[in-house]
């Protein structure tokens, strides 16, 4: 951070043109700052008298609520106050719509957990204050310590809403699927799924204008399981959805999923077991998918060995013939399996791979090297950024895949192309990786020619 | 080529493609048209002849909420160093840039103050640009007790 110091008659001149500055200089100032919290009052607030008038009279500061529930609150009265002070600060904000987001307390340790009594205050507490302004949000995040499932029995509409993330439970409530608000300008949703979710619920929830949908599993499990997905692509709600997110999804048998197509997703991030993706990508189809980013879950079992995911994205390639710009492969331990769909993605331009332990990295280097003579090793001619995070190099001076690699697809300004035909690299990411010396030399010399590495 | 004139009657020429990132100069230049008139504006040609080329803000990039949720405090290399000055310029900078109406270099101006102000209590934030703690002691006394009520003990 830079630091700016000046000798007293200086900070009195500046300090003169300082009190000039008019007050939507001041909130513009203001608004780079962290907001603060109820717990944690923004400190351009408690500076001067004018400060603070400039910033409370200035609704743009007041747009994003973060609320902290306080482990003081352990009283009706309590609750009360509380409930006021987060009033005050929405007041704050006039006419403008407020992202809001509640956070459980901080406990110190488990024999301050909130007691039942707490719970039930928090959850009176910020049912109160969403239902009393429930045309102000335009995002809500909701915490997972309580059960929110019916949270928005008594609102009818979220007018402004274009964005929720929210827990959701089973559901024990007869008819409570009817309760739900409208929520006409709904985008983006993000759902923690702590146990196993209720398929009504979601149909009821998820509008059919949704563009944006992320499904989290709880951690500590396999993740949803094939019933669930199965059931979840029967919904009808994908015709508008640009971005999917399914964050763990797993099974470890072989599964047959409904074909389902996603006539406009561009960006589609999945997790999972590779008997999952491997199922799940078999069963889609995705013509405008731009970005792609697959990452294994952190477990194996028997049986979940052989080429799985590889095949099945080649598959829907052919399939959907996807314009593919952008793919991201974390903890693939059987990299070879994307050898052959790598070969045959042309229009790829970013590829970013996150290895584990047993990643044969001379084998794969040697496999996206670019060689325009041989059409095999024509690989990947639009590749422009490539990062690679905890792969391990090998030592000796035969070792030297790495460095094939880079010199294949990048040049100094003065030079030519080893090949034709393939496009230089932009931009090169080594994170964590071990890398011999010949490499880092290598390396070296390159960042002094000119690459961005 | 246009003429710029600063208030100690020192002139500066520069393209129209370098001036007209300040909005008001660029519109004056449009109320004007076409002339040999010298424009009497201070000098900001070192800003805008980096940043030449450069897309400029939407008109209503300020007033739209989108805009105000994602801002940064990110400065590039080349920018802190240009506002690396002394507090007094560096207010001056700020004014003139939105009097000229320049939002990426308010915006830097603007960046670089906040940057100042993050991490520091009030108290260092008055010594910081001699401001005066001008609340009196009850009412100081009372918002401490209501702001600081919900505050966790750190």
């Amino acid at each position: 951070m830079m630091e700016i110091k000046g000798n007293t008659s200086d900070s009195d001149s500046a300090n003169e043109i300082l009190r000039t500055f008019p007050p939507e200089l001041l909130a513009r100032i203001f608004s780079y700052c962290p907001s603060g919290t109820i717990t944690c009052p923004a400190n351009f607030t408690q500076t001067s008298s004018h400060w603070r008038a400039v910033a409370y009279s200035s609704p743009s500061l007041w747009t994003t609520l973060t609320v902290k529930l306080s482990c003081k609150v352990e009283t009706d009265a309590d609750a009360s106050r509380f409930e006021l002070a987060i009033t005050d600060q929405i007041s704050r904000s006039s006419d403008l719509s407020i992202a809001l987001s509640f956070f459980p307390p901080s406990f110190r340790n488990s024999s301050t957990y909130p007691s039942q009594l707490q719970t039930d205050l928090y959850e009176k507490l910020c049912r109160n204050i969403v239902t009393k302004f429930s045309g102000k949000w335009r995002f809500l995040k909701i915490p997972l310590f309580w059960e929110a499932h019916d949270f928005f029995g008594s609102t009818k509409e979220l007018a402004a809403l274009e964005e929720l993330e929210i827990n959701t439970v089973p559901c024990d409530i007869p008819g409570c699927h009817e309760l739900f608000p409208a929520t006409p300008c709904l985008r983006k949703q993000t759902f923690y799924l702590s146990r196993r979710p209720s398929m009504a619920c979601l149909e009821r929830f998820i509008p059919t204008s949704i563009i944006d949908l992320n499904l989290v599993s709880a951690p500590g499990v396999l993740g949803f399981a094939s019933y669930f997905i199965h059931d979840f692509l029967k919904l009808d709600k994908f015709q508008h959805l640009t971005r999917l997110e399914l964050d763990r999804v797993g099974w470890t048998e072989p599964c047959v999923l409904p074909s389902e197509s996603f006539p406009r997703l561009v960006v589609f991030s999945l997790e999972g077991s590779i008997n999952a993706m491997g199922d799940l990508l078999g069963s889609l189809d995705l013509p405008l998918l731009r970005e792609l980013s697959l990452a294994t879950s952190m477990f194996q079992r028997n049986g979940e060995q052989g080429p799985k995911v590889g095949p099945a994205l080649l598959g829907l390639q052919k399939m959907s013939r996807f314009p593919l710009v952008s793919l991201s492969l974390t903890w693939i331990h059987q990299l070879d399996d994307f050898v052959q769909f790598l070969s045959s993605a042309a229009t790829l331009e970013e590829l970013h791979i996150r290895a584990e332990g047993d990643t044969d990295t001379s084998r794969l280097m040697k496999s996206i090297c670019y060689d325009g003579h041989r059409p095999e090793q024509q690989i990947l001619p639009h590749l422009k950024v490539f990062s690679a995070t905890s792969l391990q190099d090998s030592e000796g001076v035969n070792c030297s895949h790495f460095v094939d690699f880079i010199r294949s697809r990048w040049w100094p300004p003065t030079s030519e192309p080893q090949s034709s035909g393939v496009d230089k690299l932009q931009s090169l990411d080594i994170l964590g990786c071990y890398l011999n010396n010949t490499t880092k030399s290598e390396l070296e010399i390159c960042r002094s020619q000119g690459l961005r590495c | 080529m246009v003429t710029l004139v600063t208030s100690d009657n020192e002139k500066f020429n520069a393209e129209k493609e370098v001036v007209e990132r300040s909005v008001l100069i660029k519109n004056m230049l449009e109320d004007v048209g076409e002339s040999d008139q010298p424009i009497p504006l201070p000098m900001f040609l070192e800003y805008c002849e980096h940043h030449r080329g450069e897309p400029l803000p939407a008109p209503d990039a300020d007033t739209s909420q989108d805009d105000t949720r994602k801002r940064t405090t990110d400065i590039s290399e080349w920018d802190q160093k240009f506002i690396t000055v002394d507090q007094e310029m560096l207010f001056e900078i700020i004014l003139a840039a939105n009097y000229l109406d320049i939002k990426s270099l308010l915006d830097v101006g603007c960046k670089t103050v906040a940057n100042m102000i993050k991490g520091k209590t009030p108290e260092e934030i008055r010594k910081l640009f001699n401001i005066v703690n001008d609340f009196t002691p009850r009412r100081r006394c009372a918002q401490i007790k209501k702001e600081n009520e919900w505050a966790e003990d750190r």
